[in-house]
């Protein structure tokens, strides 16, 4: 027998053993209360019951290889789907020399790395902005004859991790 | 004579039983109309708040109060991106949010807003390190404060802890709701869902852009599906005459509905960073230029977590207190689930106050 079809067979039987014993798990909640009560209520402890067990076998199923699996070739699908309805609607777009929305993601993108070149060269100047403002410091106190003193590098000041804000304003309170 | 009258007796009672519960169902019924125009106008938040400051799609919440605050250290509270934060302020009698405005603190919440496609690039640094150390900037600027406080609650407190750990000297106090920092323990179905053998997490955002709301929806209607599709609307059909149970179901359902897609590279670093690669314990976890290093948080502590949680296992939160430099740790456990340690009874009997005694002796 193939691996294939070994393995179809396993999840089958794994697959049937979760519905068996969401069943039997049923099966014994519905009896195992008194036919006296009131019926109402009868019925709403043997449907707790029977939801109880459902949920557990669930719970148990959910926790299965067999449904991680279906999990994935469900999600691998959806993700073929998406891109493909994504790649007809871009040409479609273009055909008719529109903006599609991969366009703006590129734009997008792109304006990223704009920002984040931006970013780190501000914070580079930043950073040797303060060390010249410590040697200038450092000059004042120590008089010229030190003034040209480089600071060591524990001295010098970390760059905080900071972002920009691209569109900050305060409201008035 | 006697024993025919015992032998159908039971009949009897179980037939008016099922006709009174028939009459029950005729009356619940009729109300649907009634049910229906309630279900349309239901009151998102319960305590009076202001807009104080926007940055792109955020908005940052002021709650005045009655009176002027008591403590000079503002409170921030930092909710996830994945569902809007009005749970925080639920209703009267169900606001977090409430029980630190009337204690006297000068609270804050952030509202991240709802990402659209042209938000998908957004990174946990422009998080972190963007629209949250602005806020906080704005608030202590704001209040002359040279610190704050901060609350964050499910991803929003893993944020928090990130925000922490990369700016301490800002930060004087730091309570957790629910946050996931651990994740490995394999309690939670997401951990499990989330594997590298079964979710391929780039496939996934470079198809759809952003995590889309639906997505996200579905995955916790999962956790539980035989309670959240089976049990939760029978149990509304047969309480629907219950005015107050109508009330609490449907401010509940709307905020459970009420789901926001997360951006693209916020969700492709949380699930391969934290979820897959569980960097954050191993202090391994990138955000931007930065490493965070949880033994860099030295501020007081207050880690709650929810005992029944399916979404943050308590063992998920339990492991912060240890991985942190800081003296004062606390940690609250209450018996409740993901969502009923924000809203629920107990919690809002016991939990909150005990949460805002603590803040108090240390603002």
């Amino acid at each position: 027998m193939s691996n294939t079809t070994e393995n179809a067979f396993e999840q089958a039987g794994a697959f049937q053993k979760i519905w068996m014993d969401t069943f039997t798990k049923m099966a014994q909640a519905g009896f195992s209360f008194s036919p006296e009560s009131a019926p109402p209520e009868f019925m709403r402890q043997m449907r707790s019951g029977i939801f109880g067990a459902l949920a557990k076998s669930w719970e148990e199923f959910m926790r299965s290889p067999q449904f991680m699996e279906s999990m994935k070739a469900m999600m691998d699908n959806a993700i073929s789907f998406r891109k493909m309805s994504n790649d007809f609607l871009t040409q479609a777009h273009h055909t008719f020399q529109g903006t599609a929305q991969a366009d703006i993601d590129n734009l997008m993108l792109a304006l990223r790395h704009l920002e984040t070149r931006i970013l780190d060269r501000v914070e580079d100047v930043s950073t040797r902005l303060d060390r010249v403002e410590k040697a200038l410091n450092g000059t004042a106190r120590n008089g010229a004859a030190m003034g040209a003193a480089k600071p060591a590098a524990h001295q010098r000041k970390a760059s905080k991790p900071k972002r920009s804000a691209s569109r900050r304003r305060a409201t008035a309170a | 004579m006697t024993e025919t009258t015992t032998l159908a007796d039971p009949l009897f009672k179980w037939q008016s039983a099922m006709m009174e519960e028939g009459f029950a169902n005729l009356r619940r019924m009729s109300r649907l109309p009634y049910l229906w125009q309630k279900a349309q106008n239901v009151r998102k938040g319960a305590t009076p708040s202001e807009v104080v400051y926007e940055e792109d799609r955020l908005k940052l919440l002021h709650y005045p109060g009655q009176t002027a605050p008591r403590y000079k250290t503002p409170l921030v509270f930092v909710f996830a991106l994945v569902n809007r934060p009005y749970i925080l302020d639920l209703k009267p009698g169900r606001s977090v949010v409430s029980h630190f405005v009337n204690a006297g603190f000068d609270t804050y919440l952030i509202d991240w807003g709802a990402p659209t496609p042209a938000d998908r690039h957004l990174t946990l640094d422009d998080y972190v390190n963007g629209y949250m150390s602005n806020v906080i900037d704005f608030v202590r600027e704001r209040t002359g404060a040279p610190q704050a406080n901060v609350l964050g609650y499910c991803m929003g407190g893993t944020m928090s802890t990130m925000f922490t750990a990369l700016h301490q000297e800002r930060v004087k106090n730091l309570m957790l709701l629910a946050a996931g920092i651990d994740f490995s323990p394999r309690e939670g179905l997401i951990n499990m869902w989330s594997d590298p053998r079964y979710f391929d997490v780039d496939q996934f955002i470079d198809a759809f852009g952003n995590a889309p709301a639906q997505f996200l929806q579905a995955s916790f209607l999962l956790l539980k599906p035989v309670q959240n599709l089976i049990e939760k609307p029978i149990n509304f059909l047969e309480k629907m005459d219950d005015d107050k149970f109508v009330d609490d179901y449907f401010t509940m359902e709307t905020w459970l509905n009420d789901n926001i897609a997360v951006p693209g590279e916020v969700f492709r670093q949380f699930v391969k960073g934290l979820y897959q690669k569980n960097l954050l314990v191993q202090n391994r976890m990138p955000v931007g230029k930065h490493t965070v290093d949880l033994r860099k948080i030295t501020c007081p502590i207050l880690n709650i977590m929810a005992q029944n949680d399916d979404l943050v296992p308590c063992a998920s939160s339990a492991a912060f207190n240890d991985l942190v430099s800081s003296k004062d740790r606390k940690s609250i456990i209450v018996p409740a689930g993901h969502i009923g340690l924000a809203v629920g009874t107990k919690a809002q009997k016991e939990s909150w106050p005990e949460a805002t005694r603590w803040l108090a002796e240390r603002s």
